[in-house]
């Protein structure tokens, strides 16, 4: 668990400062997004977790231990690092580079080696082919997953990334974004995320943290934050679809009725889908209702526009 | 070896060096082509020494000095892009351009009066004057460093030092071999000079040819001496595209 | 100014490094003739105690003024501190050259030590950063840039220096002085310009024609590899030789020796400068600029003319001073070859033993060089004012 405690950061020249007086608890094992305009603070906060910056006043702590108390190189070998060029060393292969923090925690190599497959698999990346290329050899995604895996490299419980799927196009930063639920459903990390772009957070965080100008404005679950934004800031910084977007999390057991009126057989979404592709069947295939079916293609129910809206006039607890 | 970074890269210098210094060791043949090019002439090679001595000599004076030249300079470097020191890159970079306008011979007249004849002067002149490239090229080197590779390496938990040897000057050493290439070639130029300083190596035979209208001997000098420059920087050439492409750049 | 607490480090480094040169190493070398070896004197015995204080006294204010770093009063204060510093080093050693002299016999020969040396340097260093920090061309950087070299000036002018050895020096050899700076000025002159004409058309060559690029560069590079003395030794010999076979060339000095293979020398050194920036300032010309010049119909020479050359000028005219620069140092290689040049002295004066000498010509040619490097870099500023890509940064 990580909290920040009154933390303030100014700096020198600057009118207001950069982080003011941020209080907040990220649980352990959960995806916290820091998110916000530029210049709210949010990549500042970020930093002061490993402290490459450190803060003016108050604490951040990990575990209830103020992360002053360590030296910071130890501490920041016990926390995975992922920013948005990545920085992966152009003179060491994509095995070295992952390797890094092992060696520095002095691992043997066979161990190095191993871990260093385990984690280019985990990553979708075949370990043998891509083992000795070189960064240079790497597309923009590959390097960003190469990325990701260095940060993983020494099994830390806590992992800070910045931006880390912002360099690349949209199509491959939507794969980066699932792999990155899928891996973080297994490992169960503490995770800090930064980004400004609010469809990410809503998919990849737990809880998020909306900051501006140094301080935070909301702090709580997706669905929350988009059912009851904090103010007016916070309504359009999510933006105006957010009704859509609390949609897209919403899973259609939720909205689930008998399977009843159902006259087109192809107008059917998964169970696995969210209430937005149901809306978006309904509306594509121009029905009241549409089926809804289980993997083996059996259809369990069926959901309609007033199951939809019946839902969203729950409140949230 | 590092990838990019292999023997076959120097074959081609080794060769040439090879074959200059064999043909440093036929002073009958420099005699015979040399008469034949200046007939009416009596003297056509130098007599105070062999050509491997002269050689030999140059070679000392440019070693020594270059090697001061590289430690002083990328030591230098390094402490005024990093930590404390970088209050006084701006001082460190503004003399170091002015001291780029002083040409070479300058150096000597400071070093002269102070350390006499022979030598020594000639190296702290060479040393001096050889720092300001590397010096340059080092700044330069680290500063254009990405901010994200040595943000990562300090994120990942390496200490300065750690960063600064195994990440941020391997990935320099292009730019600062670079500087170390100029600065070996104007040592060679400059320490051609100091035979007047009474260092000896290859600028003997040249000044003393042109005082007493040796041609010959002027061209003996001349043509040892531009070879071996052309040698030393084919040498530090292909060290710098081994450098490089060990880092990824320029395939 | 966002400065504030803390101490001035460069100014304490500097007060550190200058302070305890000036009390220990040599401030004044004394000689009984021109060539003969000198006694080296501590500022005790040189300048007396008096004046020893009152220099070593204003370290003491720059240490003071370098307790704080201050806002913009400092920084004007130690910048003019370290220019009078200067001054004050210059002035005092030319006031007591004339005693000293007097004690040690007629032909005594009076030189400023290694200690004030360092110390001037040290002060200068002060100058520069506060230059720096004032903005270069800001009145008060002027002001603070131009000090120290208008006292001097102002020095030499009304005769204040004339017991330093290196003005006896010059005494003796005032006429060829300026002969020989004209031929320094001239010889680079004559060199940059036909480096200009040819290194820009090679520039251009390879900017075009991507094939040609290597070889051209590595032809010009090899010019530069060989060493300067090297070039001049290996082009005496085919240019006795052409003056010989053609007598009429001999009519306008153009021989073995003379002007012509330093001046041959200069310009092949001049041209990779002037042929790489050429190429780089070419390149730095915005595609969409060119895209646009094609789609409005101009065929490639009209390109060049009116577009990528004006564009890439300021890059080109910074190689050109570079170039510049460079070949009034080189111009010193005329000495082994008969040309006139500042070389003469500075080689006459090594081969003599006489370091006075040495040091007239050496300083002569950094101040020439430094001239002709700052008027350029007015005529730079002033002639390409149009934000263009690949401007260089800043300048000293």
């Amino acid at each position: 668990m990580i909290t920040f405690d009154h933390v303030t950061k100014r700096y020198e020249g600057t009118a207001r400062p950069a982080v003011d007086d941020l209080s907040l608890q990220i649980p352990e094992g959960e995806t916290v997004v820091l998110i916000g305009p530029s210049g709210c603070g949010k990549s500042t906060s970020l930093r002061m977790v490993n402290r490459l910056i450190e803060p003016d006043s108050g604490t951040v702590s990990e575990n209830g231990r103020d992360v002053r108390d360590f030296p910071p190189e130890e501490l920041r070998r016990q926390i995975g690092y992922a920013i948005q060029g990545v920085g992966l060393f152009p003179h060491f292969t994509v095995g070295e580079n992952i390797g890094v923090v092992p060696r520095l925690l002095g691992w043997e190599p066979a161990r190095i080696t191993a871990r260093v497959e385990e984690l280019l698999g985990l990553v979708g990346l075949d370990g043998l082919a891509y083992m000795d290329k070189y960064p240079d050899e790497l597309s923009g995604g590959e390097a960003q997953r190469v990325g990701v895996a260095r940060a993983l490299a020494a099994d830390p419980p806590v992992l800070l990334m910045d931006e880390p799927f912002g360099a690349v196009d949209p199509l491959t930063r939507e794969r980066l974004q699932s792999e990155f639920v899928d891996i973080q459903a297994r490992l169960k990390k503490t995770v800090v995320f930064v980004t400004h772009d609010i469809d990410e957070a809503v998919k990849l965080g737990d809880r998020i943290a909306i900051m501006r100008e140094g301080r935070l404005i909301q702090y709580d679950t997706p669905e929350r934050v988009l059912a009851y934004p904090a103010d007016e800031f916070v309504a359009g910084f999510v933006g105006a679809e957010r009704a859509l977007k609390r949609l897209s999390l919403a899973p259609i057991s939720e909205a689930l009725d008998p399977a009843v009126g159902l006259n087109d057989p192809k107008a059917t979404v998964p169970l696995d889908s969210s209430l937005r592709t149901a809306l978006a069947r309904i509306i594509e295939f121009g029905v009241p209702v549409v089926g809804i079916t289980d993997e083996a293609g059996n259809v369990v129910g069926s959901v309609s526009i007033e199951s939809i809206v019946e839902r969203f006039k729950r409140p949230l607890l | 070896m590092r990838r990019g970074l292999t023997a076959r890269l120097f074959l081609w210098p080794t060769v040439a060096f090879a074959a200059y210094l064999a043909l440093a060791s036929m002073p009958g043949a420099w005699s015979t082509v040399l008469h034949a090019v200046f007939p009416s002439e009596t003297r056509v090679l130098y007599q105070q020494a062999s050509m491997f001595e002269l050689i030999g000599r140059t070679l000392e004076l440019v070693a020594i000095s270059s090697v001061l030249s590289i430690v002083v300079g990328v030591l230098l470097g390094i402490l005024v892009t990093h930590g404390a020191g970088t209050d006084f890159l701006d001082v460190v970079t503004d003399l170091a351009n002015l001291g780029q306008t002083f040409p070479p011979v300058a150096v000597f007249t400071l070093a002269v009066p102070i350390l006499g004849f022979g030598v020594m002067p000639t190296v702290l002149a060479l040393t001096l004057y050889g720092v300001l490239p590397v010096l340059q090229n080092t700044i330069a080197g680290m500063r254009t460093l990405p901010s994200a590779i040595v943000e990562s390496a300090a994120g990942m938990g390496m200490s300065p030092t750690q960063s600064l040897l195994r990440i941020e000057v391997p990935l320099a050493a292009p730019v600062i071999l670079a500087g170390v290439r100029v600065s070996v070639v104007v040592n060679v130029a400059t320490s051609t000079v100091g035979a007047i300083a009474g260092a000896g190596g290859l600028g003997a035979p040249i000044i003393s040819g042109l005082v007493n209208a040796d041609p010959g001997v002027t061209l003996q000098g001349a043509v040892l001496i531009a070879a071996l420059a052309l040698i030393l920087d084919a040498y530090l050439g292909a060290l710098e595209k081994g450098a490089a492409r060990a880092v990824g750049i320029g395939r | 100014m966002k400065r504030g607490g803390g101490p001035y480090k460069v100014g304490m480094a500097a007060a550190v490094i200058g302070l305890p040169s000036f009390l220990l190493l040599p401030f004044a070398v004394v000689r009984r003739s021109r060539i003969a070896t000198g006694a080296s004197l501590p500022p005790l015995s040189a300048i007396g105690p008096a004046l020893t204080i009152a220099l070593a006294s204003l370290w003491v204010v720059v240490i003071l003024l370098s307790l704080r770093e201050g806002g913009r009063g400092f920084i004007v204060a130690r910048g003019l501190l370290g220019a009078g510093m200067i001054a004050a080093t210059v002035a005092v050693s030319g006031w007591t050259a004339g005693d000293l002299g007097a004690h040690a016999g007629r032909f005594a020969r009076v030189s400023i030590g290694g200690g004030a040396w360092v110390s001037a340097i040290a002060a200068y260093s002060l100058v520069l950063a506060s230059r720096r920090l004032l903005g270069r061309r800001s009145p008060l950087g002027l002001l603070v840039g131009l000090l120290a070299p208008a006292a001097i000036v102002a020095m030499l002018l009304t005769g204040f220096l004339n017991d330093l050895g290196i003005m006896k020096e010059y005494a003796n050899v005032a006429d060829r002085f300026w002969i020989e700076t004209g031929n320094t000025a001239l010889y680079a002159a004559v060199s940059v310009t036909v480096a200009t004409a040819v290194g820009v058309y090679l520039g251009i060559v390879a900017f075009r024609n991507q094939q040609l690029e290597r070889p051209v560069f590595a032809t010009v590079s090899v010019f530069q590899t060989i060493p300067g003395l090297a070039m001049v030794g290996l082009l005496v010999a085919p240019l006795s030789a052409i003056s010989f076979a053609l007598p009429v060339l001999r009519r306008f000095g153009i021989g073995g020796i003379g002007w012509a293979p330093v001046v041959t020398a200069l310009t092949l050194y001049a041209l990779l400068a002037i042929v790489r920036n050429t190429y780089a300032g070419l390149r730095s010309v915005p595609s969409a600029v060119v895209d646009a010049g094609r789609g409005m119909g101009m065929t490639g020479s009209q390109l060049m003319r009116r577009v990528e050359l004006p564009l890439g000028m300021p890059v080109v005219f910074s190689g050109v001073r570079t170039s510049t620069v460079q070949t009034i140092g080189n111009a010193t290689l005329g000495a082994f070859v008969g040309g006139i040049t500042l070389g003469r002295f500075i080689f006459q004066g090594l081969a003599e033993q006489s370091p006075d000498l040495t040091m007239l010509g050496s300083i002569a040619l950094v101040v020439m060089a430094v001239i002709v490097d700052s008027v350029l870099r007015v005529v730079q500023s002033a002639a390409f004012k149009t934000h263009t890509a690949g401007r260089e940064g800043s300048q000293p």
